[in-house]
């Protein structure tokens, strides 16, 4: 796996600039009207407040003219979790997916600048526990625990691990089926299975291996 | 790295076997060894011991550290000490794994062995995560690992790194908000990006 | 001005959204989803063409926003698009290591005439490296991609595969479920392929 780092190609990146943010209409913006989904002016009114994408937000200068960006309370929110460094338990998942890039997009935006402190602080709290939750599988299954970079370190921490595990079982030299051949296999397998009515009785391919054995 | 390309290293490590064969020197790409009398005792890279042992043509003589008080004295130092102690020798784990799954016969105390190596295995890499949390919580700007072998290097990777750059990052972004409120919103997707602020050149034509 | 507008973007987006989403190994080429994202982008750079000629001759900078907004919309489209055929690039590419040099019949219609192309030049280029490295003997580099125990090892076959000739001519019949002891470096890519199992 190669580290994610945001670039022009990366499809993680475009899915957190997908993610819209609430601002403030502070001037009349000529023709805009379309961006107000509840209005039917062909201007953006003042004082109307819209949801906009990051990926319109970020060509935009801090202090523009045109736009206050309102920043999410989810920052604001683990705060006190973040000053008494007790982040470990939070869902940083379900606060958000992507908690740490777009609040790393949103830190410029934030007037007391405490979003760009939150996020590192946060991260930096919480790598002790990615890495002891990446010797054993079970804790992470529960789901929204982490957040998309977490998932990512997650993963590659586990796969670490199984390496490991794998060896002291001497079968780190074994040549393995292609990860791609695999869930390919699977995958058309599971579609096979779908095609047919009798979708459920899965025991059958297994049990009849078994007896030719 | 996979443990597996660990091991190949590590297969590099001498180590003596008495073989129960009599053989002229055998001239290998990375050099000689032998020769062999049968009886007496002779260095050879690890892998060439596994696999004459395999072929029951000798036996591994297991190196000195292999020997139960020795690792009980390890593995107290190392539980003693803060930092990480000097292991007996840079593939411990390797040269452990090897010999004991290939010639449990040669090596006195064997299972008795193999808990004690797992055990000191196990408080070190318990230590280094400790350390990386201090570490990545302090202040520090480096972080000492003398002693660490290369297969605990390896357990922390590509975690650690990957962890350490997003920290680094998310820092820079902290610093750099602070300083300069005035700035464009963030552009980190790079000048390949052509997300630059609009010409007007591109309009007229 | 239309309220469909309020959609920019959204079209180039869900080509990757479906990317990601898809449950196969790599998703159809999405052509029409290609079409409508050219189309849109046309017609942004068309309007924005015309309303900043106007914008150039005269001191008004009312529409600078609109404009400006348009732009970005289209920077965004064509973002989504590059990273869109890039992805799918880079899954063709890990297609040529773990399948082997022939795309299986079952994906070969999911991509488009170019990509197809692109395999067979990248499966080319690759061949033409092998063959010119390792003093001129070769390497196949698809091989060994872990350090190697034994010139021989032990398989069990998943399925019915038939004759398998060996480097020395002789010949195996690999039925399923039937075990052989054979060379590594022979039997390799069967394993790969999930033809062949490594057992101990």
């Amino acid at each position: 796996m190669m580290n994610y780092f945001p670039n022009y190609y990366s499809i993680e990146d475009i899915f957190v600039t997908q993610e819209k943010v609430e601002c403030k209409v502070n001037t009349r913006l000529q023709r805009l009207g379309f961006l107000d989904a509840g209005a039917e002016t062909e201007d953006l009114e003042p004082g109307r407040t819209i949801n906009l994408p990051l990926w319109y937000i970020k060509e935009l200068k801090v202090n523009n003219s045109y736009f206050t960006i309102g920043v999410p309370d989810i920052y604001k929110n683990v705060h006190k979790a973040v000053c008494e460094a007790e982040t470990t338990h939070i869902e940083l998942g379900r606060l958000h997916p992507y908690f740490y890039e777009f609040g790393r997009y949103l830190t410029p935006y934030d007037r007391n600048h405490v979003i760009g402190r939150i996020i590192f602080e946060t991260l930096r709290q919480r790598v002790r526990h990615l890495l002891d939750i990446s010797k054993n599988d079970g804790e992470s299954k529960r789901e929204h625990r982490l957040d998309n970079i977490e998932s990512k370190l997650h993963e590659a921490g586990l796969r670490t691990n199984t390496q490991y595990i794998n060896w002291l079982q001497m079968s780190g030299n074994h040549i393995r089926i292609s990860q791609l051949v695999e869930e390919h296999q699977k995958k058309r397998k599971r579609a096979e299975r779908s095609d047919d009515e009798g979708g459920d009785d899965t025991d059958t391919p297994t049990s009849k291996k078994r007896s030719t054995m | 790295m996979d443990p597996s390309i660990i091991e190949f290293i590590g297969e590099k490590s001498m180590i003596s076997i008495i073989p129960n064969f009599s053989n002229e020197p055998l001239h290998l790409v990375y050099g000689s060894v032998g020769p062999f009398r049968a009886g007496f005792p002779v260095f050879v890279p690890l892998w060439l011991a596994t696999h004459l042992r395999k072929q029951q043509k000798c036996r591994i003589v297991p190196p000195e550290w292999m020997e139960l008080e020795t690792l009980e004295e390890i593995k107290e130092e190392e539980k003693r000490s803060k930092f990480f102690t000097k292991m007996p020798c840079e593939h411990y784990m390797v040269v452990a794994q090897l010999v004991m799954s290939t010639a449990p016969d040669d090596v006195p105390r064997c299972e008795e062995l193999r808990t004690i190596i797992k055990d000191i295995f196990d408080i070190r890499e318990s230590k280094l995560r400790t350390s990386i949390d201090a570490f990545i919580k302090g202040e520090g700007t480096y972080a000492k690992l003398d002693n660490l072998t290369l297969l605990e290097i390896h357990s922390v990777r590509p975690i650690l790194p990957y962890s350490l750059d997003h920290i680094a990052r998310y820092q820079r972004m902290a610093t750099a908000s602070q300083r300069d409120t005035s700035m464009l919103g963030l552009n980190t997707t790079g000048s390949a990006s052509g997300t630059g602020s609009m010409s007007n050149s591109l309009f007229t034509q | 001005m239309s309220r469909s507008n309020r959609m920019f973007g959204d079209n180039a987006f869900n080509l990757l959204k479906d990317l990601q989403r898809s449950s196969q190994t790599i998703p159809a080429f999405d052509d029409d989803g290609v079409r409508q994202v050219l189309e849109e982008i046309k017609a942004i750079f068309e309007e924005n063409v015309a309303q900043a000629s106007n914008y150039n001759s005269s001191a008004d900078r009312s529409l600078w926003p609109l404009l400006n907004y348009r732009h970005a919309a289209l920077q965004r489209n064509k973002r989504c698009l590059l990273a869109y055929l890039y992805e799918r690039m880079q899954r063709i590419k890990a297609m040529r290591w773990e399948f082997g040099p022939i795309i299986p019949n079952d994906i070969k219609p999911a991509l488009c005439e170019p990509e197809v192309q692109f395999f067979n030049n990248y499966s080319k280029s690759l061949a033409a490296y092998m063959r010119s490295v390792g003093d001129g003997q070769g390497i196949d580099l698809t091989g060994n991609l872990r350090p190697p125990k034994s010139l021989y090892i032990e398989v069990r076959c998943v399925e019915n595969y038939g004759k398998f000739e060996l480097d020395d001519g002789e010949v195996v019949h690999l039925r399923k479920n039937s075990q052989h002891y054979l060379p590594r470096a022979q039997v390799e890519p069967l394993v790969r392929q999930g033809i062949l199992q490594h057992i101990t």
